[in-house]
C-alpha cells in the first residue's frame, strides 16, 4: 500500500515534523489491521487546528479524515444532525443556519472536524451555561485498533464514551458523530460592549449574572489587566428584520506565505483596538454577523502563516476563581520576567467540568494566551504550570506543546481511570501521538 | 472526483442513480446528496471488470429512472505501473478496468441514448492518453483507446441532441494522486467538477481540466521521439 509523505506542522507552526499520511475515501477504507502490517502505531488527524503535537505521529502513520464529511441522517424536528467524522463545523453551519440552527457550543474557529471536536471536548464562550461539545453527542462509532466498530453513547459503552470525549484520539478512529444542535430564530447576534480597568472588574462583568447573554468573553490587552468584555445573544425573530438567517461566506482573504512573526503582533493588536473603536462607536448593543462574534479569526485563511519561523504558542489554562485573578497576575508576572510578552489574551468564564475524563475546563476562569516563541519561554511556562498546579488548576491540551510529563499528571488526576478503559480497548498501545509520548501518558 | 460532480449535479437539483463496486459505502454519498440538497439517490453495483453484469445493471437503474437524462463515465483504475511491465494479468486488468469495461457499458448507454434522442454522455479519461511515456503507458493506453471511442461516440451523436463530453483531467486531489506527492498544476475535485459541469451545460465536445493541460499535451505531443525517449519523466 502506498502512503503519502510530508511535513506536518502544528497550527502554531512551531514544531515541524516529517508523517506518514493516509486519506480515505470512505470510512471502511480504514482498515487498522493493513495499517499495522505497515506501521507500529496509528493517530487520527482532521483538519489539523491543534496548535502543538495533539496530531502528529513521527514514525507512526497519520490518518486523514478530511475526505469523510458525509451526512447520513438529519432529523429536522429534533435538529440532530448524524455525520462523517471528517465533516466540519463550517460545512453544519452552512447547512443548519438556513434551516434555523446552530450549533450548541462552538469553538473560535469553525475549521475543525466534529471528530476533532469530540477529541478535545472543545468548549466556546457559553461554556458555564452550556458546557462541552461533548456534552451535546449522542453518540458515535468508534473504529478500535481491533478493527471492531462500536456505537459509544452516555446508554451504550458508555466508559468508552467517556474516555474518548476529549480523549485525543488515542482510544480509536472516530467514524460518524450524532449531535444535536440547537435550533435559533435568527442567526444574528445581539452584542454588548463592556470595558474594563482591572481583572477584578473583568471578573465582576462575568459573574453579574448574564441571564440575558449566555455568551460572554473577554479580550485582554497585552498587560493583561485592561480589555473588552463582549457579551452575546443571538436576536429574536422581531429583532432581526427581514433576512433573519444569514449564512457565512467563505474567507475574504488568504495568506499565501510565511510572513515576518511581527506581522501577527500587528494583526492580533488591529483586532483588539477594532474592538474598542466599535465599543466607543455606540452605547448599548448592536446587531453583528455570527461569523464576527463567534469566528473572528476564520476572514483570513491560513492567519497563523503570521507567526512566522519561530512561531507561536498558545498557552491555555482554567485556574478555580478563589485565586484566578491572582494567578493570572503571578503568570504574568513570570512571563514578563523572562521577556515573553503575550499578544493576544483571552478570558472565559468555566462552568461545571465537561463529559469526558480528561475534558479540561472546571469551575473557575479560563485564560488563553498568545505567545511568540522566544528563547526563554519553555522556562517561562514551565514555572507558570507550578503556580497554576499548587492553584489547584490545569492547562488545556489541545493548546500544549511543551508541557513536562510529571505536572500533567498532577493536573489530571483521571488519567488513572482513562488508562484503565484504554488499556483494555487498546492493549498493545497502537493509538499514540507525539503529544502522548511526550506526556509519557501512552 | 465522481463525488465532487455527483455533487454539483445535486446541487442543480438532479436525482442522481450512483453506481460503484461497493454500494454500501456509496450509500453514504447518496444520504448526504438527499439530506443537503433534497434531490433522490440510489445506489446500483457496477463492476467495470463484470462485462456480463453491464446490461442488466442498465436495465435496472432505467426502470427506478425511466427519464435518464444523462450519465457520467468517471471509474479509473491506475494500478502499478511496474507491476504491470512483469505481470500480463495485471497490465490486461488496468486495459479492462479503463477501457473494455467502460465500452461495455457504453455500447448499451449510447443505444439508450441514440433512441431517446437527447441527454448528455461524459467520459472522464485522462491526459495520460495524449502520449505514451512509461511511467504510464498501461494505464494512458487504455485512456487513449477511451478518448478514440468518445471520440467516435460525438460523431455517431451529432445527427441527435445527444451531448458528448469528453474529459481529460491532469492532476486532480484523489486517492489516485494522494500518494505521488507534490504535483504540478494539481486541483481540488471540487474544482474539476466545476469545469465538467460547466462543459456538460454548455454542450462542449472536449475539455482538459484544468484548460493549462491542453498547451501541456500539445507541447508534449510535438516533441519528436527521439527527443522524447531520453527523457526522464
Amino acid at each position: 500500500m502506498a502512503y503519502r509523505k510530508e511535513t506536518i506542522w502544528g497550527w502554531g507552526r512551531w514544531q515541524r515534523r516529517p508523517a506518514f499520511l493516509d486519506r480515505p475515501e470512505w470510512p471502511g477504507e480504514i482498515r487498522p489491521a493493513r495499517y499495522l502490517q505497515d506501521f507500529p502505531r496509528i493517530l487520527p488527524r482532521g483538519l489539523g487546528r491543534s496548535y502543538g503535537d495533539q496530531a502528529m505521529n513521527t514514525e507512526g502513520l497519520l490518518v486523514l479524515t478530511t475526505r469523510l464529511k458525509r451526512f447520513l441522517s438529519w432529523d429536522s424536528q429534533a435538529g440532530v444532525l448524524h455525520a462523517e467524522a471528517g465533516a466540519s463545523l463550517d460545512r453544519v453551519l452552512s447547512f443548519a443556519v438556513p434551516r434555523g440552527f446552530f450549533l450548541p457550543v462552538t469553538p473560535g474557529t469553525r475549521f475543525v472536524s466534529l471528530a476533532g471536536a469530540v477529541a478535545f471536548d472543545v468548549h466556546g464562550k457559553n461554556q458555564h451555561a452550556e458546557g462541552n461539545f461533548g456534552n451535546h453527542v449522542l453518540g458515535f462509532t468508534l473504529l478500535l485498533p481491533s478493527g471492531e466498530r462500536t456505537w459509544c453513547s452516555p446508554e451504550e459503552n458508555p466508559e468508552l464514551f467517556r474516555a474518548t470525549i476529549a480523549g485525543m484520539g488515542l482510544t480509536g478512529i472516530i467514524l460518524d458523530v450524532k449531535v444535536r444542535l440547537r435550533p435559533i430564530q435568527s442567526s444574528l447576534v445581539k452584542v454588548q460592549y463592556k470595558p474594563f480597568q482591572s481583572l477584578e472588574e473583568a471578573r465582576d462583568i462575568f459573574l453579574s449574572g448574564d441571564q440575558e447573554f449566555p455568551f460572554t468573553v473577554a479580550w485582554l490587552d497585552p498587560g493583561l489587566e485592561k480589555g473588552v468584555a463582549t457579551l452575546g445573544r443571538f436576536a429574536a425573530k422581531e429583532e432581526a428584520g427581514s433576512d433573519p438567517l444569514p449564512v457565512h461566506g467563505p474567507p475574504r482573504l488568504r495568506i499565501p506565505f510565511q510572513t515576518p512573526a511581527i506581522l501577527l503582533n500587528r494583526l492580533f493588536m488591529s483586532l483588539f483596538y477594532k474592538l474598542y473603536y466599535r465599543m466607543q462607536a455606540g452605547k448599548g448593543t448592536r446587531l453583528e454577523r455570527y461569523e464576527k462574534f463567534f469566528y473572528p479569526l476564520d476572514g483570513i485563511e491560513d492567519w497563523n502563516k503570521l507567526y512566522g519561523k519561530p512561531g507561536f504558542t498558545q498557552y491555555q489554562f482554567v485556574v478555580p476563581m478563589e485565586s484566578g485573578v491572582e494567578v493570572i497576575r503571578r503568570v504574568k508576572a513570570v512571563l514578563r520576567g523572562k521577556g515573553c510578552r503575550p499578544c493576544l489574551a483571552v478570558l472565559k468564564l468555566f462552568g461545571e467540568d465537561g463529559a469526558g475524563i480528561l475534558s479540561f475546563p472546571k469551575k473557575g476562569f479560563t485564560l488563553a494566551v498568545d505567545l511568540p516563541v522566544k528563547k526563554r519561554l519553555p522556562e517561562a511556562l514551565d514555572e507558570a504550570d507550578r503556580i497554576i498546579l499548587q492553584a489547584g488548576g490545569r492547562l488545556y491540551l489541545a493548546k500544549d506543546a511543551r508541557a513536562e510529563p510529571e505536572v500533567v499528571k498532577a493536573m489530571y488526576p483521571g488519567l488513572e481511570e482513562w488508562l484503565a478503559i484504554k488499556r483494555r480497548y487498546d492493549p498493545e498501545g497502537r493509538l499514540s501521538s507525539d503529544l502522548s509520548r511526550r506526556l509519557e501518558i501512552c | 472526483m465522481a463525488g465532487a460532480l455527483a455533487e454539483g449535479l445535486a446541487a442543480r437539483g438532479s436525482g442522481l442513480a450512483l453506481a460503484s463496486r461497493r454500494p454500501e459505502e456509496l450509500e453514504h454519498l447518496a444520504s448526504d446528496l438527499r439530506i443537503r440538497f433534497g434531490v433522490q439517490a440510489r445506489t446500483y453495483r457496477f463492476d467495470a471488470l463484470d462485462f456480463p453484469s453491464h446490461q442488466a445493471f442498465l436495465a435496472e437503474v432505467l426502470d427506478d429512472f425511466p427519464e435518464l437524462e444523462g450519465a457520467v463515465l468517471a471509474f479509473g483504475y491506475m494500478g502499478d505501473e511496474e507491476e504491470s511491465w512483469k505481470n500480463a494479468g495485471a497490465a490486461r486488468r488496468v486495459i479492462d478496468a479503463n477501457l473494455t469495461g467502460a465500452v461495455s457499458i457504453l455500447v448499451p448507454l449510447a443505444d439508450y441514448f441514440e433512441k431517446r434522442g437527447e441527454g448528455f454522455l461524459c467520459v472522464i479519461s485522462s491526459v495520460a492518453g495524449d502520449r505514451g511515456r512509461k511511467k504510464n503507458m498501461t494505464y494512458g493506453a487504455a485512456k487513449a483507446g477511451l478518448s478514440v471511442y468518445t471520440q467516435g461516440l460525438l460523431q455517431r451523436m451529432a445527427p441527435t441532441k445527444v451531448k458528448v463530453v469528453l474529459v481529460k483531467p491532469g492532476f486532480v486531489d484523489t486517492p489516485m494522486t494522494f500518494p505521488l506527492g507534490k504535483l504540478p498544476f494539481l486541483v481540488p475535485p471540487e474544482k474539476a467538477a466545476r469545469d465538467i459541469l460547466k462543459a456538460v451545460e454548455k454542450g462542449k465536445s472536449g475539455i482538459y481540466t484544468p484548460w493549462i493541460w491542453r498547451w501541456i499535451m500539445l507541447a508534449i505531443r510535438m516533441v519528436p521521439d527521439k527527443i522524447f525517449k531520453k527523457m526522464k519523466f
